[in-house]
This record gives structure tokens, C-alpha cells and sequence, in this order.
């Protein structure tokens, strides 16, 4: 019978040897990989959550909720920017709520953030998710939820913008996003 | 045989504090992850890269493994042999790799190992030993890599496999037979002969 515990004595030197050979061991950053990480566990837990009956509901809810302001708004032809600002609160509102739903608080978000901003937040919502979850201050509950949101928003906006009656948030947005350039330029 | 030193290049994790960091990381908590990739991802680096040959792959394949490790860890129980589990399924990512891209890992130049355009400070190789230290020591051992590499890059797949498993992980002759799904005494042959081949081509130059 073959017994590792009694190797060949060659087989013993060829591997003391080899310590000696492998002198360096390659490297490489690891900042990458736990970020990829984070965003998978932020994904399982929410995948362990949605399995929950309940919580689905509550989110499908809160989603058919903001979904029904926002195309109320549409309905209504309204361009005013201050529907815009109405609908990007909505949006927010739908942040806000997603993290109630979960039970959890998303830091820097709520309904008395900026209209301005939040429309930067939709028009540029994956390199936005993208830089908080690098910000490992953030729980995997929070990653989890920023996850169904900018799925949600996504959805959301992309709807919005298919449909040719409004068409022109498009341009608002790209509007208010000039305005936010702007003034972060002269904020310096 | 202790495999690499990982004081220099992983965090240490004892068997207490593995377990404990295992059962944070089954509750999901992001910090737990961090802790299991700082202790093994260096060391699954090394035995990814030993065995495809190329940083970029190895860099893949390490980001998979972790992501496996995420998915599959619900249902891992630990019973001390996480450090297997982990190498198990960086052996068969790194196997998969090999077969579908249908070659035989080509050791890249020393060149490299200032790391890939974008890398942070750490990336390259762990730094030579003080005690080994001057312009003319690290000239020498950048060459004994690169002949290291060239003589790591004509064993045959299966023997390259076997010596970096026992070399990057603890694992023991019966765990690799098992992890390639060989008889423990082909696992030792290939060990026995690959080292054998190893060392002939690095001291016949």
C-alpha cells in the first residue's frame, strides 16, 4: 500500500530543494478582488432576502408605488422642470424606501437630497454604484440595496426614455446635468 | 514540506480565527471576506499564476475563485481543511483555463513582474530578502527566476500542478490525488518526477 507519510527519499530532497528555488512569489493587488467580493455577497445576501416572500412584496410594492407617480407625471405632458424635480425626488424616495424595505439605511440618501443631484445620480447611476461600493465604509446590506436600485432606476429610466412622449427628459437631464457640471467646476 | 512562507506574502490566520472568520463570512459580512482574501489570495495568486503561466489569467481566475468561494460557502462546513477547499477549486479554474485555451502555460519574462499597466504599488514579486540584498544579489536571483519559469513552463500540466498545490498549499499527497482525481501513488509519481525533471533542467544549465 502507498503511503505519503513514507515518501521516496528523492521525492523528500526534490521538495526541500524546491523551498529553496522558489525563492520569489509573485503578487498582485487585492483591492480588485475584494471589491468583487463585496458586490457578490451583496448580491447573495439580497438573493437570500428576495427569497423571502414578504420582503418581495414590500419591494414590488414600493416599486409599483414610485412606478404610478412617475407615470402619472408623464400622463399629465407635464415639462416643467419642477415635475422633473418632482419625479427625481420620486426616485429618491424609491432609495429611501428600498432601504426600509431592507431594514437598513443607505448614508447620503433620503428626500431632502437635491434634485440636481439626484438626477446626476440617474444619469451617471453606474459609475455611482461603482464608487460606493468601492467605499468599504458601506454594509453588504447597503451594496445589496444599491443593487436593486440602480436595477430598478435603470429599468425605470430606460422605459421612460423609450416611450416618445418622453422623450424630452432625456434632454432635460442632460440639461440639469450641464447645470451640475457647472457649478461643481466653479465649486472648484 | 511548509509551502510558501506566508508571512511574507498572505496574512496569517490561526485555526480559531479561521473558523470564527468563516462563520462571519457565511453571514455575509464584507469584512470577513477581506480578512480570507488577504490571508489566502497571494498564495492562490501564486500557484494561478505558476500554473497558467500569465499574470492577466491568474488575475481571473483569483477574482473566480473568490467568487466561487462567496456562492459555494453557504453550503461549505468547515472541518479545518478550508485552505484544500479553496486550492480545489483554484486547481480546477486553472485547469478549465488550460484546457479551453488549449496550450501549455508559457512562463511570461521577468519583465513583468513591475506588474500590468494600472497595477497598485504591490503588484510584482515579493521582495528579495534583506540578508540576500545588493545590486548584484537581485540581478542574480531576476535571472534564477526567469530560469525557474522557463524550466517550470517544460513539465507537463498534471506534474506543474502537483508540485504547486504542495508548494502554495498545505495540502497533503491523498488531498491532491483527490483534488485531481488520480490515484495517490500516480499523484507521488507525478510529484516525484516533475521535481526530478525540475531540477535537472535548473542544474544542467
Amino acid at each position: 500500500m502507498i503511503d505519503e507519510h513514507d515518501p521516496h527519499p528523492d521525492l523528500e530532497r526534490d521538495e526541500a530543494w524546491l523551498e529553496e528555488v522558489m525563492f520569489a512569489q509573485p503578487t498582485t493587488p487585492m483591492s480588485r478582488v475584494k471589491h468583487a467580493v463585496r458586490i457578490e455577497a451583496g448580491e447573495a445576501w439580497l438573493a437570500s432576502r428576495m427569497e423571502a416572500e414578504p420582503v418581495s412584496a414590500d419591494l414590488a410594492a414600493v416599486k409599483g408605488a414610485v412606478r404610478g407617480e412617475v407615470e402619472g407625471l408623464l400622463e399629465r405632458r407635464s415639462r416643467a422642470v419642477l415635475q422633473i424635480r418632482v419625479w427625481t425626488h420620486r426616485l429618491v424616495g424609491l432609495a429611501a424606501a428600498a432601504a426600509v424595505v431592507f431594514g437598513v439605511g443607505i448614508r447620503g440618501w433620503g428626500p431632502e437630497e437635491s434634485a440636481v443631484g439626484s438626477v446626476a445620480v440617474i444619469a451617471g447611476l453606474d459609475d455611482w454604484v461603482e464608487a460606493v461600493a468601492v467605499d468599504t465604509s458601506a454594509t453588504v446590506q447597503e451594496y445589496a440595496a444599491l443593487l436593486v436600485l440602480a436595477e430598478g432606476l435603470t429599468t425605470l429610466e430606460s422605459d421612460l426614455l423609450e416611450d416618445s412622449a418622453a422623450s424630452w427628459i432625456g434632454q432635460e437631464l442632460d440639461d440639469v446635468d450641464a447645470e451640475l457640471d457647472t457649478v461643481l467646476t466653479e465649486l472648484g | 514540506m511548509q509551502g510558501v512562507d506566508k508571512g511574507e506574502v498572505s496574512a496569517a490566520v490561526s485555526p480559531d480565527g479561521l473558523a470564527e472568520l468563516i462563520e462571519r463570512a457565511q453571514r455575509l459580512d464584507p469584512d470577513a471576506y477581506d480578512a480570507l482574501v488577504d490571508a489566502y489570495g497571494q498564495r492562490l495568486f501564486g500557484f494561478l499564476y505558476r500554473m497558467t503561466g500569465r499574470r492577466e489569467d491568474a488575475e481571473d481566475l483569483l477574482q473566480e475563485v473568490f467568487l466561487r468561494m462567496v456562492r459555494m460557502l453557504g453550503r461549505y462546513r468547515h472541518q479545518g481543511r478550508f485552505e484544500s477547499w479553496l486550492f480545489r477549486i483554484a486547481a480546477n479554474l486553472g485547469r478549465d483555463r488550460i484546457r479551453r485555451v488549449g496550450r501549455t502555460p508559457t512562463i511570461i519574462s521577468m519583465s513583468e513582474g513591475s506588474g500590468g499597466e494600472g497595477d497598485d504599488q504591490d503588484a510584482g514579486w515579493e521582495p528579495v530578502s534583506p540578508d540576500e540584498g545588493g545590486p548584484d544579489a537581485s540581478l542574480l536571483q531576476v535571472e534564477r527566476r526567469g530560469r525557474l519559469e522557463e524550466a517550470l513552463g517544460q513539465l507537463a500540466d498534471a506534474e506543474r500542478e502537483v508540485i504547486m498545490l504542495r508548494h502554495f498549499s498545505e495540502m497533503s499527497f491523498a488531498e491532491i490525488a483527490e483534488t485531481m482525481q488520480t490515484p495517490l501513488g500516480t499523484a507521488l509519481a507525478r510529484a516525484h518526477r516533475g521535481l526530478a525533471k525540475l531540477r535537472r533542467i535548473m542544474e544542467g544549465e
